[in-house]
């Protein structure tokens, strides 16, 4: 469904960060790093006294910051890491994940991308958990990740880790396909002042600046950005995002760090009007505002033993008046008024119990709440609170086998009881190469809008129609999982491949009445009905053959049996494949080339909005070029051309009523100071 | 922690830590200052009788000194926590005196026990350095400090059968023996260092010293730390840390932490706080066991007539592991 169907000049220009309802979440975040940064300055000494041997330091490598090595790891990982985020030239974060096998990486429009993992493609993608340093950032109405909006970008990622396979019962309901974990970058990391400037076709201007400090106990950060392009050409497509994020890492004690985040935003995005007789909507632009604030408290004091507490807040509102025509020819103005909330509060401690044994346990509790006078029609608030409690228990009773036991219990206000077992089982016969077992159970909670919507076309006074209601009362999508895999290490770990064979029973999923949305049908309603197998192999190489010289390839074969004639539109948005291929090179000090090639099979996209369109897949592939130099030791300058071989259409294709994304090569030159 | 004054013989056997801050030791710190002020106007000859007596009011027993004084460079936990090793391997009746340089007695406290049958023991840098340059006749025991620092404190009385140490640091061939036997994979160590670090010999000497095969050494300036850290990730099994504050201090570890983990390369370290910040292992003499060396070495002396100068590192050391960062890395530490 669209997160915006009408349209209408913008109302609300930028206002400040520190106004209006969440000025109090700014000034709090902004308050608890002041105080974190009134310590006094570390001094120097001429030569080593007992203080060095004594002296306070952070928790560096934290359980959350150490990755698990992918040989033990009893799922299939892919991950991103630094070297690669910086090497890519990536713009925007949605872009990096083209590197995990078996995604998919489209766009609704040039300000919405769309991440898809074993299809169930649309652009608010439900079975994709996402987090950024634990914190979901999973929309609570529709579902899905807003990934044209979030106030992060490359520079700020430490890795990213794709768990690919359902994992809710380390991540909770929605960890149903996959699982996207974002580490940001410590503070630390990031000092002194930088300074980034983008400028290219089709209207690319970015500009960020970035500065980092620290005290004796503390580090911060504090960045600004502006975004801006046109998006897909020949659409009234343009976009500009201006943030503002900050972070600070004190330590508060000896082992008990505190880490404070707050981010806050507002994007202007331009629509593309509808055309028709019925339901034409003019070329407009939006406002969105968002943010969010962080606060965790990890106590590492015994490396063996981990403790944190974490409690999150964030919103997204959208609000929007637009003027619409409707049957007899009468123009009216419509309101479209979204606001979603969360609150979060996590507890988590891990235990290693011997040198055999560790457990990780825990538990949570979520409310989400939102509003919106055209998604719910009255406007009140609709809530759904979550009660979690998690344990894991790893266990190596020998040096070859690795036994994971663990899962989740959850409650909530839409499903009721939840209950989402994990197993898996790693067999090392040597110390290189692995085989998993791993067979779970996890599930997807309705979205408020698929369970409470409730769409009125009120455009003739006097004959207000219901273009789409939820009955209430839906069931969580079901996924058993079973996977097995192999991880091998070879050439002294300069070569690492993953392969996995899967099997993924899915049922109750739940349908969405897209045509109603766009205007086919009348009336249309939320069912769970439904099911289908996915089966497949999917496989992921890294290779460094010299120091020089790095390889990242990929590739997912799937197909679907068993498909209920209502999951028909699910099985028929699955590519039969996708295969990336990524290449860095750096022949000499300065200079890094890199190359990012991806492809997928046949998509028919769920909620596209043109009536029997043809599937769409990725025609030649996508491919990136980059080209970047150091010019010293605090600056640098890149070029980048995106989408090489475009051609066709992306996502979208053009339609009676509707533009396409229409794939267009694209340059631009980016420039990084540092001072 | 509580403070002591001149006239109260009291040690810190079971007492608790206390904030300077708090009223009855407030209180206890004006008395005492209002009782060195009689002091001084009685004659500081008058003032030491008294101080003597009071000391002397129990005769020594399993040592002979006539009088303990424990001087700490700052009454910080650090230096408590020496002094409780330290004090619970003496006597009860015998144990030392605590005072701190900051204390606006310990001048006074040092004069008090500068003695031919006394004896000082310093812990730190300053108390060293200040014991060197205010005493003539005690016995002097400096702990807690490193021998770089010590050798450079002492200077020309390098050799003053007056003074002992038993220094804190472990030197770098028994760390590096340590770590081989609980890691065998790691055969070749890397030292990054400020330049001029520890040593009067430049780099280039250092170098020369060393065993190309087993330890290698970096020079890093601010500017290029993080990429010095690369090269040496990429050059040796391992990073030994050495306590140079320009290099590993709370502004630089992380990044160094994160960048040596990128390149898979483990850190050991010097520090049980290094442990906690992400280093493989950690091989360090903890607080009270150096204290309690001292106290041992002190018992062992049979007073001031079996004293003998020794210059030695400290015997004591505990190694802690990172299981989980060895994890992360594929190391395996074996317990030997």
């Amino acid at each position: 469904m669209p997160d915006t169907p009408f349209e209408t000049p913008p109302k609300h220009g930028w206002t400040s960060p520190f106004s209006g309802r969440h000025r109090w979440m700014g000034l709090t975040g902004l308050g608890l790093m002041g105080a974190s940064l009134s310590l006094p300055a570390f001094g120097e000494e001429a030569w080593p006294t007992e203080q060095d041997y004594f002296m306070d330091l952070p928790v560096a490598l934290t359980a959350t910051r150490l990755q698990q090595p992918l040989i033990e790891a009893p799922a299939s990982v892919t991950v991103i890491d630094r070297d690669w985020i910086s090497g890519s030239q990536a713009r925007d974060i949605h872009e990096l994940l083209r590197m995990a096998p078996g995604f998919v990486i489209g766009a609704a429009n040039g300000g919405r991308p769309i991440v898809t993992y074993h299809g169930f493609s649309e652009q608010f993608v439900r079975q994709l958990q996402v987090l950024v340093d634990g914190r979901s950032i999973y929309t609570s109405i529709n579902g899905g990740t807003q990934w044209g909006i979030l106030d992060l970008t490359p520079d700020d990622i430490e890795r990213i880790e794709v768990i690919r396979g359902p994992n809710a019962a380390a991540y909770g309901s929605n960890s149903f396909f996959a699982i996207i974990n974002i580490l940001t970058r410590h503070s630390a990391e990031t000092q002194g002042n930088r300074l980034t400037t983008r400028l290219g076709s089709n209207g690319v201007r970015d500009l960020r600046w970035r500065h980092g400090g620290s005290t004796e106990h503390s580090h911060y950060r504090v960045a600004m950005q502006r975004k801006e392009d046109d998006g897909f050409r020949d659409k009234n497509d343009h976009r500009r995002i201006d943030t503002f994020s900050a972070r600070s890492d004190w330590d508060a004690l000896p082992g008990i760090g505190i880490t404070t985040q707050v981010g806050l935003g507002q994007s202007r995005k331009g629509i593309d009007g509808v055309r028709g007789a019925i339901g034409a909507q003019p070329n407009r632009e939006f406002t969105r505002d968002f943010g969010h604030l962080q606060l965790q408290l990890q106590d590492n004091r015994d490396p063996d033993t981990t403790h944190r507490v974490q409690y999150y807040f964030q919103f997204h509102d959208l609000e929007d008046d637009f003027e619409t025509v409707n049957a007899d020819g009468q123009r009216n103005t419509a309101t479209l008024e979204s606001r979603a909330q969360r609150h979060d509060l996590e507890l988590e401690s891990s235990h290693r119990l011997s040198p055999d044994a560790r457990i990780v346990y825990g538990g949570s509790a979520r409310l989400d709440r939102s509003a919106s006078s055209y998604y719910f029609d009255d406007g009140g608030w609709i809530e759904n609170n979550f009660y979690r409690v998690f344990g894991h228990w790893e266990w190596s009773p020998t040096a070859q086998w690795l036994v994971n036991l663990g899962g989740m219990y959850e409650y909530n206000d839409i499903t009721g009881d939840n209950l989402m077992p994990r197993a898996a089982f790693v067999y090392l016969p040597h110390p290189e190469h692995s085989l998993r077992l791993v067979a779970s159970r996890a599930t997807r909670t309705p979205s408020l809008a698929e369970e409470e919507l409730r769409i009125v076309d009120r455009s003739r006074p006097g004959d207000e129609r219901v273009l789409a209601e939820s009955q209430g009362g839906l069931a969580p999508e079901i996924i058993h999982s079973l996977e097995l895999g192999y991880h091998g290490r070879f050439a002294d770990g300069r070569l690492t491949a993953d392969v996995k064979l899967f099997r993924n029973q899915l049922r109750d999923l739940i349908q969405v009445p897209y045509d109603s949305f766009h205007l086919f049908e009348t009336q249309g309603e939320f069912r769970n009905i439904g099911g289908l197998t996915l089966q497949g192999v999917e496989t992921q190489w890294d290779y460094r053959p010299t120091p020089h010289l790095r390889l990242l390839a990929g590739f997912a074969l799937l197909t679907t049996s068993g498909v209920d004639t209502d999951a028909r539109p699910q099985a028929d948005s699955i590519p039969g494949h996708t295969a990336n291929l990524g290449v860095m090179f750096t022949p000499d000090a300065p200079w890094t080339l890199s190359a990012e090639y991806y492809h997928y099979g046949s998509i028919d996209w769920l909620d596209d909005p043109v009536q029997n369109s043809p599937s769409l897949d990725a025609g030649d592939g996508f491919l990136d070029l980059n080209i970047a130099r150091d010019l010293g030791p605090h600056a640098s300058v890149a070029l980048s051309v995106k989408d090489v071989l475009a051609s066709g259409f992306d996502s979208r294709v053009d339609g009676p009523s509707s533009t396409g994304n229409r794939r267009s090569t694209e340059t631009y030159l980016s420039l990084s100071l540092e001072f | 922690m509580e403070r002591f004054s001149p006239f109260n013989t009291h040690t810190l056997r079971g007492v608790g830590r206390r904030s300077w801050a708090s009223g009855r030791f407030w209180l206890n710190a004006s008395l005492a200052r209002l009782c060195l002020g009689m002091a001084i106007w009685m004659g500081l000859g008058m003032g030491q009788t008294a101080l003597a007596q009071g000391l002397d009011g129990a005769a020594p027993t399993a040592t002979h000194f006539q009088r303990i004084i424990f001087l700490a460079s700052a009454d910080s936990p650090l230096h408590q926590e020496v002094f409780q090793g330290l004090a619970r391997t003496l006597p009860r009746d015998k144990e030392p005196v605590f005072t701190a340089m900051e204390s606006p007695d310990a001048a006074l406290w040092i004069q008090s026990a500068d003695c031919h049958n006394c004896l000082i023991i310093t812990s730190g840098t300053r108390a060293a350095e200040s014991a060197q340059s205010q005493t003539r006749k005690a016995r002097v025991l400096s702990i807690t400090v490193p021998t770089i620092s010590y050798e450079r404190v002492m200077g020309s009385r390098d050799d003053d059968p007056r003074f002992a140490a038993i220094f804190m640091d472990i030197p770098l061939e028994r760390r590096m023996e340590i770590v081989r036997r609980h890691v065998p994979v790691l055969h070749r160590f890397a030292i990054v260092q400020s330049p001029g670090f520890g040593t009067n010999l430049d780099n280039t000497s250092l170098r020369e010293k060393d065993d190309p095969q087993s330890l290698l050494r970096f020079a890093a300036e601010e500017d290029d730390l993080i990429p010095t850290f690369i090269r040496a990730s990429r050059e040796a099994d391992a990073i030994i840390t050495v306590p140079d504050r320009r290099i590993y201090n709370p502004r630089t570890i992380v990044s160094i932490m994160m960048t040596t983990y990128r390149q898979g390369t483990p850190l050991i370290g010097h520090s049980e706080a290094l442990h906690r910040a992400g280093a493989l292992m950690s091989i360090h003499s903890p607080p009270q066991a150096l204290g309690r060396e001292a106290g041992q070495f002190i018992q062992s002396l049979n007073g001031p007539d079996g004293w003998v100068a020794v210059r030695r590192h400290t015997q004591v050391h505990q190694v802690s592991i990172n299981h989980q960062v060895a994890r992360s890395l594929r190391i395996t530490v074996e317990e030997p």
